[in-house]
């Protein structure tokens, strides 16, 4: 069941309409109107809007940020897309496991993770899917996409921004070939995605923005508008340092396990994650104890991005669109091979015929010979004519014909359309990154490394070379054959004693080339494959070694190699080079702090990643008039699991922990705990916009109160922090030190509803519309 | 791409219909290649005639383009009234209003462009194409009719155009078979070459079934030394070559060093085997052209001297010109101006005295020798040549042209310390440079304009900071060695002049770039700038207390000074 309640401000909660008992799980989705905050007071502060009833179980929701769109994930890893009406937009199946979801900045891309570690992208459109990326190995836990805060401009980096000339100088780039009409054979998974890739390389590029993406290993990645990867950090293999009473002290953590939340700032300077592990001091490995496995809060510093943010955003965006273009080569090259080796099967097949009816004729010759001698017109031995006539047949040479002309014509769309232009953009962009490279002060901290874009600039040249000869060679080739067949053409019809003025002419002296060098070899398909190695005369050599002087590419070898040999190469130091920004960011990307959360034991680690838990970052209110530097507070917000610290059915709220971190004297950690009343416990709990918890209430079953539900919403304004010292190393777990506070339902926090109906997971949130759960 | 036209026409001569047009085209060719405009109109006048009579559709296709190659090359002011009177396109397309030239020549091109692609006459349409792009270049295409509000006008050239239209020239390669005129025919040719070939090839045969490694024969290569004579006519290599030349053109204009390079090498590499002595001249031109501005005179004049033995001087005037440019940019460099003078002189020889003609070559006399000048300090006279340069060109609607002369202007007034004469010109140079989409020139021009608000007080220090950081990509990323130095040194001096920076708090911003221009510099052996750097160096260091430091940089500087001032064995400068 999901019940939908009409639009305002966006608290929200669900309520299962059918009783969990049957076999299909009811889910019911809640969107509650929040009466604006004047009107709060007066009774109900939430409003159902609508409510459906849903036939799957519901594992993961996200709300659009910009639209009225509810993203899902069932149970069985359909995604779900529906309106605030609850119309269905669209279900697609990726048919892998997703593990979490989210929504890009602007709304327009579904972020998925799955259990194998990809991150899908798939547009919000149609569900298409736009990209895949295997930044994993393991499931990927979490995915959080934040995006530069547009507050943050100042006047200073509006001037250093930089135009992507690229769309000023060329015509829209090319896409991937698509098959022909004539032979679809099996079309791979780009052919469908292209247009889409088209207007998401396009798209993607406004505004600067970071994906992170942490997996159950406890690594997570970065990566600049969800394709550019940029970073990797590894949360067992980071140290802390934690400076207490003047001593400083490094940890380590192992066995890490993200739990669902990381966060990044909408300044994109700190990060902040929950993770399970267990915590050992790396200076003195006996000290560890039990208690040391538990949750643990990290900040992490990723000032790099925000400090960096033009520089990566126009690295990012070139090299994204280089990546696309890459792809794009890549796709064209193997298509014509392709279509290339299925004319010459036919033709050779067709053609194999004559040798074998001359060795049943008792003749030596070879082939090549018979059509000899039937061009210079001494004779035509009966093998030949008995092949001409009825093995080839006029209809049979046809449709050679007719093949060879249509894979010559696609050849010839494939490389003028998509490889040249392609190849021609690519080397374009790589200029300017090559250029962007020279500005040592700004982008040499990044890991733009001129030396090796000079590299890859070279090896791209070398590939428009190749190109050219490509294209010529098979202009040439394919005339020959067009030549050659109209050639036998003309021979048939003059054995069957038929009218030849119908054919075109031809030349013989190019029939004698086709006979020599074309009949038994093939050299569009020796440049299309990567293992040969080019004869080359003395001449050329000494003509490139001359163009040396010139300024030419110094690497005078490179027309030995084929076409695709040449493509694999660029590829290659184009990974070399995009390796280094890569890696020279990844190391910049230090550990702030941490705090101990709560104790796990072993048993339940596991199910500790399921732990509701919220970070959300707010804006200082105080710092709003200041645009150029605003400041922002964290918020962590979970549920402290039963059992752990002694407390049962608590809920927790910490901010400032990001600040107490980096800055010694300002505002201090502070948090408070909750404490739910004992016949209900906190199935998931989120934060809202402006500072408020909220929690969605279950009945516990033994209780009276089975089967409803709260959902609660409160002001952490209201309520009062207080602050808790930071002495970590002495004691793990400082929790306890904080007030505890009792939840009353009909207190004035903040606002509450009821449910008449069982509560699952998940909440969604949405800051701009409602709220729904389900 | 002088020569191209003709040789588009070879095909022509198998045609039998239409041999006294085509001789007639050949005529108005040569007397175009001549540098005789009248004379080749009349003939292209001539045989339009006949070829209407004849109804020779395809001879029509390419007088059409033969024509607007004649409007295209010569100086345009000098058909006016040639065109008008016989031919009266305005009438043609139904406008009483005489058009300008660029448009008669817009219209003449499109034409012969619907024509060749109706007559598929691949050849011609490439060559319509090529010519399509050099207009884009250089020319805002304005709509010829424009009715009412909604008639747009965009003011700026549409870059993306000549990118289509070269890349739809390339066709010609893979499409010479359709090609209606040009029938391979029968006449042994091939066999010709072959045979001729025939001993080289069997020849290395033997060497190369020496070698140990398995190689790969692709017998259509065109690196293959025996690679089969290849069916594709030459004139159809040229013109796709003649493509990648046009794109290293293009980017010259619009700012693009690596592209530059890339399709000249392109070009030099593929097209060498079919290419006419003057288009690979011009190639191996643009290569050493990128080699002086990047890696220095040493390295263009070593292979300027190459270049010489491949194209022996006397008939070859582009690698003279080019000779004459590099000798004169490193004699104002090296601050031997009487040198200069006498280049700037020979330069002015090389144009014929015609007016309209030539006028590419006269607008580059005069451009160096203003500059001359301007090295010499003789301020006043600069100015004056400028102002006249820009006069002719704005009379011959060069508009690329006149954003250069009027950054030179912009120039001339600020070392003449008149940064605010100097202001308008330089924000003009830009507005021009945009809509022409001259990028690089548009980032020097920003440069200058840096320069210039520098020079009104440190108060504006800022604006100009702020400048400089907008022209670094494109200077740093495409800029020649002067250019980054330049650059650098204003980068510095906005530090230093800014009286909210202080040097002790941040040396690096300021030495890096010094350090940086001067590398450069000592490349270029360019005096009058390097003792500018290490000026700024010794006041550095001057202010951080390193007198260490302050001492040797001050020594260098007055290495430059005497260098620029004392020149001696100022013969060197023609010597390479």
């Amino acid at each position: 069941n999901l019940s939908l309640f009409p639009p305002v401000r966006p608290p929200k909660k669900t309520s299962p309409k059918k009783p969990p008992t049957k076999q299909q799980a009811a889910m019911a989705e809640e969107q509650m109107e929040e009466a604006s905050s004047s009107a709060a007071a007066s009774g109900t502060p939430f409003q159902l809007q609508f409510d459906k009833p849903i036939p799957f179980q519901i594992k993961l929701a996200e709300w659009n940020p910009e639209k009225d769109l509810l993203a899902m994930v069932t149970d069985d890893s359909k995604v779900l897309l529906h309106r605030f009406n609850w119309q269905r937009l669209w279900t697609i199946s990726p048919g892998k496991c997703i593990t979490s979801i989210c929504w890009s900045p602007d709304g327009k891309i579904v972020a998925l993770g799955t259990e194998d570690g990809f991150v899908l992208l798939h547009d919000v459109e149609n569900g298409k899917m736009l990209r895949s990326i295997k930044s994993h190995d393991v499931a990927i836990i979490c995915l959080n996409w934040a995006e530069d805060e547009p507050l943050s401009r100042t006047d200073k980096e509006d001037l250093l921004s930089y135009e992507d000339r690229t769309t000023r100088f060329f015509p829209p780039a090319p896409v991937m070939p698509r098959i022909g009409g004539l032979n679809s054979g099996d079309t791979g998974l780009a052919d469908e995605n292209e247009e889409a890739i088209q207007a998401f390389s396009s798209a993607s590029c406004q505004r600067f923005n970071i994906l992170c993406t942490g997996d159950k290993d406890g690594c997570i990645c970065f990566s600049i508008f969800g394709i550019f990867p940029i970073g990797k950090i590894n949360i067992n293999k980071v140290p802390i340092h934690v400076q207490s009473s003047g001593k400083r002290t490094s940890y380590r953590l192992q066995d890490v396990s993200i739990s669902k939340q990381v966060s990044l700032s909408r300044n994109l300077h700190q990060l902040v994650l929950l993770c399970s592990g267990k915590l050992i001091n790396t200076d003195n490995l006996s000290l560890s104890n039990d208690l040391s496995v538990g949750v643990h809060c990290l900040h992490l510093d990723t000032s790099i991005f925000s400090n960096r943010k033009n520089e990566l955003h126009q690295v990012s965006q070139q090299a994204s669109s280089i990546q696309d273009l890459v792809e794009v080569v890549r796709a064209s090259i193997s298509m014509m091979s392709k279509q290339w080796s299925n004319a010459m099967n036919l033709f050779h097949e067709k053609f194999s015929a004559l040798p074998s009816l001359l060795t049943a004729h008792g003749m030596e010759s070879s082939s090549e010979d018979e059509f000899m001698s039937l061009l210079f017109g001494t004779h035509t031995s009966p093998a030949l004519h008995q092949f001409l006539v009825s093995s080839l047949g006029e209809a049979g040479l046809k449709r050679i014909a007719k093949t060879i002309e249509s894979a010559g014509r696609e050849l010839r769309i494939v490389v003028s359309e998509h490889l040249q232009p392609a190849v021609e953009i690519i080397s374009f962009r790589l200029a300017e990154l090559r250029g962007l490279a020279r500005w040592r002060s700004r982008f040499q901290n990044i890991g733009l490394d001129e030396k090796l874009m000079d590299g890859v600039t070279e090896r791209v040249g070398m590939l428009v070379v190749q190109v050219e000869r490509f294209s010529r060679v098979a202009a040439t080739v394919l005339y020959l054959f067009q030549n050659f067949l109209s050639w036998v053409l003309k021979c048939v019809k003059i054995l069957l004693s038929e009218p030849t003025d119908q054919v075109p002419s031809t030349n013989s002296e190019l029939v004698v080339i086709f006979l020599k060098f074309l009949l038994d070899k093939d050299p569009i398909k020796q440049l299309l494959e990567t293992d040969q190695i080019f004869e080359w005369d003395i001449d050329t050599a000494k003509h490139v070694e001359h163009l040396v002087v010139f300024g030419g590419f110094t690497d005078t070898k490179f027309l030995e190699r084929s076409l695709a040999k040449q493509f694999s190469e660029l590829e290659e130091s184009l990974k070399e080079a995009f390796l280094m920004p890569f890696t020279t960011v990844s190391s910049q990307i230090h550990c702030q702090g941490l705090l101990p959360l709560y104790p796990v034991t072993s048993s339940d680690a596991l199910s500790s990643t399921s732990t509701p838990a919220s970070i959300a970052f707010y804006k200082d209110k105080d710092s709003q008039h200041n645009a150029s530097s605003y400041s922002s507070t964290d918020y962590i917000c979970f549920k402290i699991p039963d059992g752990s610290l002694n407390l049962r059915n608590f809920v927790a709220v910490i901010k400032d922990f990001c600040n107490s971190c980096s800055t010694s004297n300002t505002p201090s950690l502070s948090g408070f705990l909750l404490h739910i009343p004992v016949e209900y416990e906190c199935v998931d709990l989120s934060l809202y916009k402006d500072n408020q918890v909220v929690l969605l209430l279950s009945g516990k079953s033994s209780s009276e109160n089975a089967g409803r539900s709260w959902m609660v919403m409160l002001q952490t304004e209201n309520l009062s922090f207080s602050q808790f010292s930071r002495t970590f190393p002495a004691n793990y777990y400082n929790l306890q030190e904080l007030e505890a506070l009792e939840l009353q339902l009909d207190t004035d926090y903040g606002k509450v509803r009821s449910v008449p109906h069982p509560l699952s997971t998940p909440l969604a949130v949405s800051a701009s519309r409602g709220v729904a759960c389900i | 791409m002088q020569g191209l036209f003709s040789r588009s026409l070879s095909p022509h001569q198998d045609n039998i219909v239409g041999k006294y047009e085509s001789a007639l085209l050949c005529l108005g060719n040569l007397h175009c290649y001549f540098g005789h405009p009248k004379k080749a109109l009349e003939a292209f006048t001539e045989a339009v005639r006949v070829s209407q009579m004849n109804n020779d559709d395809s001879c029509l296709a390419y007088i059409l383009g033969a024509i607007s190659n004649l409007l295209s090359k010569i100086g345009i002011s000098s058909t006016v009234g040639l065109i008008g009177s016989r031919y009266s396109l305005g009438n043609n397309i139904g406008l009483g209003t005489p058009l300008s030239i660029q448009q008669q020549l817009l219209v003449l091109l499109k034409r012969s462009l619907k024509r060749a692609d109706m007559l598929k006459l691949t050849s011609l349409l490439s060559f319509d194409h090529i010519s399509l792009a050099k207009f884009d270049l250089k020319h805002v295409q304005r709509p010829l009719v424009s009715f009412g509000p909604n008639g747009s006008t965009k003011l700026r050239t549409c870059p993306a155009d000549v990118c289509k239209n070269l890349r739809l020239s390339s066709h010609v390669l893979s499409d010479f078979g359709t090609d209606g005129l040009s029938i391979a025919n029968d006449n042994g040719s091939f066999s010709t070459s072959w045979l001729r070939n025939l001993s080289d090839a069997s020849s290395s045969w033997h060497s190369s079934s020496t070698k140990p490694r398995k190689l790969i024969t692709n017998d259509f290569d065109n690196f293959h030394f025996h690679a089969q004579p290849s069916p594709i006519p030459t004139s159809v290599l040229q013109l796709a070559g003649s493509a990648y030349l046009m794109r290293a053109t293009a980017w010259e204009h619009y700012g693009s060093a690596p592209m530059v390079r890339m399709n000249t090498l392109v070009y030099a590499t593929c097209f060498a085997d079919a290419a006419s002595s003057s288009e690979l001249s011009l190639a191996y031109v643009k290569l050493i052209e990128q080699l002086a501005v990047f890696k220095g005179y040493s390295a263009a004049f070593c292979a300027l001297k190459l270049a010489e033995e491949k194209f022996p001087s006397s008939t070859n005037s582009q690698i003279h010109l080019l000779k004459m440019q590099l000798l004169h940019e490193r004699a104002l460099h090296r601050g031997h101006l009487r040198i200069a003078q006498q280049i700037c002189d020979e330069f002015g020889v090389l144009s014929s005295s015609v007016s309209g003609v030539d006028i590419e070559l006269k607008t580059e006399a005069s451009l160096r020798r203003a500059r001359t000048l301007l090295a010499a300090k003789q301020f006043s006279q600069a100015a004056a040549v400028a102002n006249s340069l820009f006069t002719t060109c704005y009379k011959y609607n060069m508009q690329v042209e006149n954003a250069s002369v009027l950054l030179l202007l912009a120039e001339i007034h600020r070392k003449s310390d008149n940064a605010v004469l100097g202001l308008p010109y330089a924000l003009a140079s830009q507005s021009f440079c945009k809509s022409f989409n001259l990028d690089l020139l548009e980032a020097s021009a920003t440069l200058t304009l840096a320069e210039l608000w520098l020079a009104l007080g440190s108060n504006h220090a800022k604006r100009a900071l702020s400048l400089v950081y907008q022209s670094l990509p494109m200077i740093l990323g495409h800029g020649g060695l002067e250019l980054r130095a330049r650059s650098q040194i204003v980068l510095a001096k906005c530090h230093l002049t800014d009286p909210e920076f202080s040097v002790s708090e941040d040396p690096c911003a300021v030495l890096d770039p010094l350090n940086q221009a001067a590398e450069d510099l000592q490349v270029l052996e360019y005096h009058e700038m390097a003792a500018e750097v290490y000026y700024l160096k010794a006041m550095t260091y001057n202010h951080l207390g390193k007198e260490y430091e302050r001492e040797e940089a001050a020594a260098r500087f007055k290495e430059h000074v005497t260098a620029l001032e004392n020149p001696r064995d100022e013969e060197d400068s023609l010597v390479y």
